[in-house]
């Protein structure tokens, strides 16, 4: 049986949502990027389930598309002027020498809005990739996987995710009623009598939440020795710091690439050690572990190649970042487009949203 | 198996003991109920079974609760949650994780239960409550029943000795509560398992129950014994019981199938019998409010399909039907506040939406399922003389109806320490001070307990004998049988039945209130009616 899109490893999804978003940061070639906005659409529109996590992306996908026109609309008003072929001519506003950099309307050359909706597009399709991957693996599923060190903190991030829909409804059920008395619902008045039911009714429903999981065990392993579990904190702590530290080196950021490696090597493997020692510790115990499966990898890969594919072609071939000006419609880069072919991967290995476990099978029972 | 001595229970800040029991005992395999009008304690009892109280809601507590021999007093809920499960008033609150499966594996999870047993538990847990078709689905879209079985499973799966639930059939439909309490009942006849559980509506439960322990509120001891015992010297009970007293059944009878037993005779001494119907003030058929081919849809889903009534002045016109069949979206829409629909509303010749705020709270009153949302201020009287100056009316106008409503002073109260007949009263005031020409109110039954039932039943009658045309949408088949002139049945968003309340009531085996079921063929819905019916037929 073909696991459908929610089943998988929620890391999986993540991977490739990383992967894909990484690839786009690669690229400002206009064709590409929109090519792989479509491939995340259409990933989307296969694997998401639900109707609140079909709306969800629905209004990540409007944002970004509010995100492109907001960076034209900078970009016309209030952008760098680049030389090229003009567009239109705005009225321009004359500033004194030390905003040297900064003008406000001008000539508005094509060049320059092309460098803007390739700009937009870019962040529109990571934004696109989060929302997806937010979509494909629950919070709360994301916190399963979590090592048992770092599980009350997601917990607390986990129910506050939870809970967001949750203040929705009521604030809706407060305006509904605000109505009924034939009251404001906007203005400062409006609001400042909102605010008061919603949080009511927010902290109403904390509490009930605390209280159902005290109820149910929560909090009743892992508090053995308070000592142990201060130490395990602080190793973990420095060793995250040493961790992003000797990240940020390798990356060109700040001193010594060496000294950089063996900070990120050291800060590894006390996160490896403090993860260790608390699983060992920790006495909870897990219903059906999300396996790593082939799928899992084949998900996973398929996105993490396709920003490796990028950024080979990158090095290798013309045509990832087109000069601005031109005009002409960019060559696309064939190591590229197989990238992108390459991130398309989910759709044939996964099951579709919505389509019985046995489809064909029962097809043939019932024919 | 669950024992209280000496307990005296105080929440913080306050000055009166909330719970006073010297002594109870609850034995192994017991289904016990727990009884008592609002504020008497009961939601504090159950929680002092597991710990809740007084470890997570602070105050003091003086003497002992033991569960098979764990005290409280050195047990934290948590040490407890593989002894006593607890369901807390609102089931979906209490949800943790995302689909079904793992909220049923949560608190095995905490327990550190093996795998391998934790797999094969939550697959009986799922047989024993029958949600395994619903097993990937996510919790947060199941209906009020399911969301309720999905709960008692979830601590089911610690293998507890002892279930509390608190008030679980409140919110749910006839059917959907059966659905619960059968299950309930099953776990009890076939695991031994020890349930104490609240719950307002006894005419539901007493069938289900073997004890009952009825709190009188205020320092004296409680009432213990078996549930005919108990319930024949409560104050305020259901229609079967009080159809026992009348008839001088001793023991009562609790179920409809002991009653109609018991009533044979008296079935065959009467004839034929149709109750009379209510009857409505006669003012000429003049149509208050009336929908015309009315549908809403929902993200594309039908809410409502061409649903076309009529109300008239002083009609207490009842709309029943399953949760989710559309009861709610029609009151909002004959309120003005439903949003986008197709098809026409009018209110006093005019679409609600379309009236002026002022104007329109002049029409059209609603009091939403939660009275608590209509209300903002931090005390009784600021929220009455808020209501005054909004609806421009002189001052102190709100203030009398909640005093003749209730019977009590508006004062300086938060209301949030109302009880829920009081935040209704508020409500009610609040919504009535204006004085609408009809008046809607969603599920107004829920939570209350029977006396404040039977006042907001003298209240609404009076009203409606006024000239106030009354829209109530409501589960509650006895409130329905009191008060209604006229019901109506949705299901899936369409009217499949429309008529007098005594024809559409008594036709249904699900609508049916009490005293209609134990004396059909006979259209009979209320004690009153029965006796009379009796000494009519005497008499002849």
């Amino acid at each position: 049986m073909m696991k459908t899109g929610s089943a998988l490893h929620p890391l999986a999804w993540w991977l490739w949502a990383t992967g894909v978003g990484a690839a786009a940061l690669q690229t400002t070639n206009l064709a590409l990027l929109l090519l792989l906005a479509a491939e995340t659409a259409y990933v989307g529109a296969l694997f998401v389930e639900g109707r609140n996590s079909r709306e969800m992306v629905g209004a990540v996908a409007r944002l970004a598309v509010f995100a492109v026109i907001v960076r034209l609309v900078v970009q016309i008003l209030f952008g760098q002027r680049l030389p090229g072929s003009e567009a239109f001519a705005l009225p321009s506003l004359p500033l004194p020498t030390w905003a040297a950099g900064v003008s406000i309307g001008g000539v508005v050359t094509w060049q320059s809005l092309e460098g803007a909706l390739e700009g937009g597009i870019q962040l529109a399709v990571v934004l696109e990739c989060f929302s997806l991957a937010n979509a494909l693996a629950h919070p709360y599923r994301l916190l399963r996987v979590l090592p048992a060190v770092l599980y009350e903190t997601g917990l607390v991030v986990s129910v506050a995710l939870a809970f967001t829909p949750e203040l929705v409804r009521r604030l809706s059920d407060v305006k509904e009623a605000r109505r009924l008395r034939g009251r404001p619902t906007r203005g400062v008045r409006g609001v400042r009598h909102m605010a008061v039911p919603v949080l009511e009714g927010g902290l109403q429903r904390s509490l009930e939440l605390a209280a159902a999981m005290d109820a149910r065990g929560f909090g009743r392993s892992g508090r053995s020795d308070p000592r142990v579990a201060r130490r395990r904190t602080a190793v973990l702590g420095v060793s995250m710091t040493m961790l992003i530290l000797g990240s940020l080196a390798i990356g060109g950021l700040g001193a010594g690439r060496s000294a950089g490696v063996a900070m990120f090597t050291l800060g590894g493997l006390g996160v490896g050690i403090a993860f260790r020692e608390g699983e060992r510790r920790s006495r909870r115990t897990r219903y059906r572990p999300y396996r790593f499966g082939p799928v899992e990898w084949a998900v996973s890969l398929s996105g993490l190649l396709a920003s490796a594919g990028f950024a080979v072609a990158a090095h290798l071939e013309g045509g990832m970042r087109p000069l601005i000006g031109t005009l002409a419609l960019p060559p696309l880069p064939l190591l590229a487009l197989l990238a992108c072919a390459v991130a398309l991967l989910p759709a044939t290995v996964l099951r579709r949203a919505g389509t019985p476990a046995h489809g064909l099978e029962s097809e043939v029972v019932a024919g | 198996m669950i024992s209280f001595q000496g307990v005296r229970f105080t929440y913080p800040g306050g000055t009166e003991p909330a719970l006073v029991v010297d002594r109870l005992t609850i034995q192994e395999g017991e289904f016990c109920l727990v009884m008592g009008e609002t504020g008497t304690g009961k939601s504090t009892l159950l929680r002092a079974i597991n710990g809740l109280v007084p470890h997570f809601s602070g105050g003091t507590m003086a003497g002992e609760v033991t569960v098979l021999g764990r005290s409280t007093r050195d047990h934290r809920p948590r040490e407890l949650a593989d002894l006593v499960g607890y369901v807390g008033q609102s089931a979906s609150a209490g949800f943790v994780a995302e689909t079904v499966e793992e909220e049923l594996a949560y608190t095995m999870e905490n327990l550190g239960v093996a795998p391998q047993a934790m797999r094969r538990r939550v697959e009986e847990a799922l047989d024993l409550l029958g949600l395994s078709r619903l097993r990937s689905r996510s919790v947060r879209t199941l209906s009020g029943g399911e969301q309720q079985r999905t709960a008692i499973a979830s601590v089911l799966t610690a293998t507890p000795k002892v279930l509390v639930l608190d008030e679980p059939t409140s919110a749910l439909d006839p059917a959907a509560a059966e659905e619960v309490l059968s299950a309930l009942a099953r776990l009890v006849h076939d695991l031994g398992l020890t349930v104490v559980m609240a719950e307002h509506r006894l005419e539901r439960v007493l069938p289900f129950v073997d004890t009952a322990v009825l709190l009188p509120g205020g320092p004296q001891p409680p009432v213990v014994g078996t549930a005919a015992q108990v319930v024949e010297g409560a104050s305020s009970v259901p229609p079967i019981i009080e159809l026992g007293r009348a008839m001088g059944w001793s023991p009562p009878p609790l179920s409809v199938r002991e009653a109609r037993r018991l009533a044979s005779p008296l079935r065959e001494r009467l004839n034929l019998v149709v109750g009379e119907s209510k009857p409505l003030n006669p003012t000429p058929w003049e149509p208050l409010a009336s929908v015309h081919h009315l549908s809403v849809s929902y993200d594309r889903r039908p809410a409502l399909l061409q649903v076309s009534l009529s109300v008239r002045r002083g009609e207490v016109l009842a709309v029943m039907g399953r949760n989710g069949s559309g009861k709610t979206t029609l009151l909002r829409q004959l309120a003005g506040v439903g949003g986008a629909r197709r098809g026409e509303v009018l209110v006093q010749g005019g679409s609600p939406e379309r009236i002026a705020a002022r104007e329109r709270i002049r029409r059209v009153g609603m009091v939403p399922q939660d009275p608590g949302a209509l209300l903002y201020e931090d005390s009784v009287a600021k929220e009455c003389s808020l209501a005054d100056r909004e609806a421009g009316l002189p001052a102190g106008t709100t203030a009398r109806l909640f005093e003749r409503l209730m019977g009590e002073k508006a004062d300086q109260r938060h209301p949030l320490d109302l009880s829920e007949g009081q935040r209704l009263g508020l409500a009610l005031a609040v919504v009535l001070a204006p004085a609408p020409a009809l008046l809607l109110l969603d599920e107004p039954t829920r939570g209350l307990d029977y006396s404040s039932k039977a006042r907001l039943v003298a209240q609404l009658a009076e009203l409606a004998a006024g000239g106030t045309a009354i829209v109530v949408a409501s589960h509650d088949v006895e409130i329905v049988a009191r008060l209604a002139h006229r019901v109506i049945v949705l299901a899936e968003g369409e009217i499949v039945a429309d008529g007098p309340a005594r024809e559409v009531v008594c036709h249904s085996p699900v609508f049916a209130p009490q005293i209609a079921k134990i004396f059909a063929p006979h259209a009979l819905l209320s004690v009153d009616e029965v006796t009379r019916a009796l000494a009519g037929s005497e008499s002849r």
